[in-house]
């Protein structure tokens, strides 16, 4: 038996204090304790995303974040992203829906939170922004190039520009905020 | 088990001092926090460095000296190593490179970082109860176990590496991966190489060191491609007989990633692409 410390943290706007074993993952207070099931559990060894939370407003991968290093921090999971909007979804995951950028699904919510971070720290990004910001997180349905669309209309949707995303476009046409630059 | 975080490296010293052979000292996590997700070491005592004030990067003159908690993050973004700075930027991805540490990847004894760090001449801070010393990458990877740990193999286990010092190098520098898709994806073979020349346009080398990762899994320099380096002008036909030398040394390592066989000829392609960035 492991020795157990108290944690107070937000998650989502939400003050909680929990006990947990120091090591235990954030990925496993949040989804066992918590029953915040958005942070999935897919590798469980941070190579494919879909844990992606924001800590302080940072990426993270919750399955390698400790317990003990949570202690007076600020969480936001998928969860904590779904606000009244068009049809009560955020911008980002609205884009999500119109740009048909999720199947299964499972790769979605820590696309979501990636996006999130991208855009905060990069606007305007170009495709290949898009690529590397994206690119700790694994999609096995869509072939990623809806997502990259997602994501670019999310970024037009957040600056509050219009544009156009032609899905038919090979990304080379002008404003297109996927081409590459 | 324990867990402590102390706020000092004397702190960190005494808390590994209760049970060096047993301690594992935590620095990013991205190796031992899925290690114990999956059940290992379920009685292990942790020593995390987070909070010890090991994170920072000082410029000097000379060289950069990298606290050991320092995140890839920041190292990815050091202007003054182009070669380390790119190689930082292509372990794992951009949540993984928010976590994982430059000391992580060097104690690992398997980072993808050892190799430019060993083209760079590089060297590690250690701390014991005597103080610190400093000691080059390749020596201290000379006495790294294989198969490489993550229980701080050629470190002595009472004691932590709290910084890596890298000279800023005069010469030209490359490093090259060679992996199965372009992001987030784990090395196959990797080399690097750094060189100085005669005369600014051309010449011949004057000093090469040249690190490879893919013949072992614990990188290593390359010293009969350096020797043969020397006094030559970096043209194709140079650079192919290096590469050749490559096949002497036979070796290559398979894993879940890649097969030794593969890994062989994945080496002679990083070290001829690594080369050919120096023209």
């Amino acid at each position: 038996m492991n020795e157990r410390v108290t944690l107070q943290f937000v998650v989502n706007g939400v003050q909680v204090a929990t006990v947990a074993d120091p090591v235990t993952s954030l990925q496993s207070l949040l989804r066992e304790t918590l029953g915040l099931a958005g942070s999935k559990a897919g590798c469980r060894e941070g190579s494919c995303g879909s844990c992606s939370v924001l800590v302080d407003g940072q990426l993270e991968l919750s399955c390698l974040v400790p317990a003990a290093e949570i202690e007076g921090r600020t969480v936001r999971t998928a969860e904590g992203f779904t606000t009244p909007g068009e049809h009560g979804l955020d911008p980002v995951q609205s884009s999500f829906v119109d740009q048909f950028a999720l199947q299964c699904g499972f790769c979605s919510p820590g696309m979501v939170v990636a996006t999130h971070a991208l855009l905060a720290d990069c606007p305007d990004p170009t495709r290949e922004e898009i690529i590397v910001g994206l690119s700790g997180n694994v999609c096995r349905c869509t072939g990623y190039e809806p997502i990259l669309r997602a994501v670019a209309d999310a970024a037009l949707k957040l600056a509050h520009k219009t544009g156009s995303i032609d899905p038919a476009q090979d990304g080379r046409a002008p404003r297109s905020p996927v081409e590459e630059r | 088990m324990t867990y402590v975080a102390p706020d000092t490296v004397p702190g960190v010293l005494a808390a590994i001092a209760s049970d060096p052979e047993g301690t594992l000292v935590m620095g990013g996590g991205t190796v031992l926090e899925p290690m114990m997700t999956a059940g290992g070491f379920a009685r292990r005592p942790v020593v995390a460095l987070w909070r010890a004030g090991l994170s920072g990067i000082d410029r000097l003159t000379d060289e950069t000296r990298f606290g050991a908690t320092t995140r890839l993050r920041d190292v990815a973004s050091t202007a003054a190593l182009p070669s380390l700075s790119y190689a930082a930027g292509l372990v794992g991805g951009p949540a993984v490179r928010n976590r994982a540490t430059i000391g992580g990847n060097v104690a690992s004894g398997c980072g993808d970082l050892l190799v430019p760090l060993l083209s760079l001449g590089a060297k590690v801070v250690i701390a014991g109860d005597r103080g610190f010393d400093e000691c080059p990458i390749d020596q201290l990877l000379d006495t790294f176990r294989l198969p490489a740990s993550p229980e701080r193999a050629g470190i002595p286990p009472d004691r932590v590496v709290t910084a890596v010092v890298v000279p800023h190098s005069v010469g030209r520098t490359a490093y090259v991966k060679i992996a199965r898709r372009r992001y987030n994806t784990p090395t196959v073979a990797a080399a690097s190489a750094v060189a100085t020349f005669d005369s600014a346009e051309g010449g011949v080398i004057t000093v090469a060191r040249v690190a490879l990762r893919g013949l072992s899994s614990v990188p290593s320099r390359a010293r009969q491609v350096e020797d043969f380096l020397l006094g030559q002008p970096i043209v194709d036909d140079v650079i192919d007989k290096a590469v050749e030398l490559l096949d002497e040394l036979g070796g290559g390592y398979a894993d879940a990633v890649a097969s030794a066989w593969y890994r062989r000829r994945m080496a002679k392609v990083a070290l001829s692409r690594a080369l050919s960035a120096l023209k």
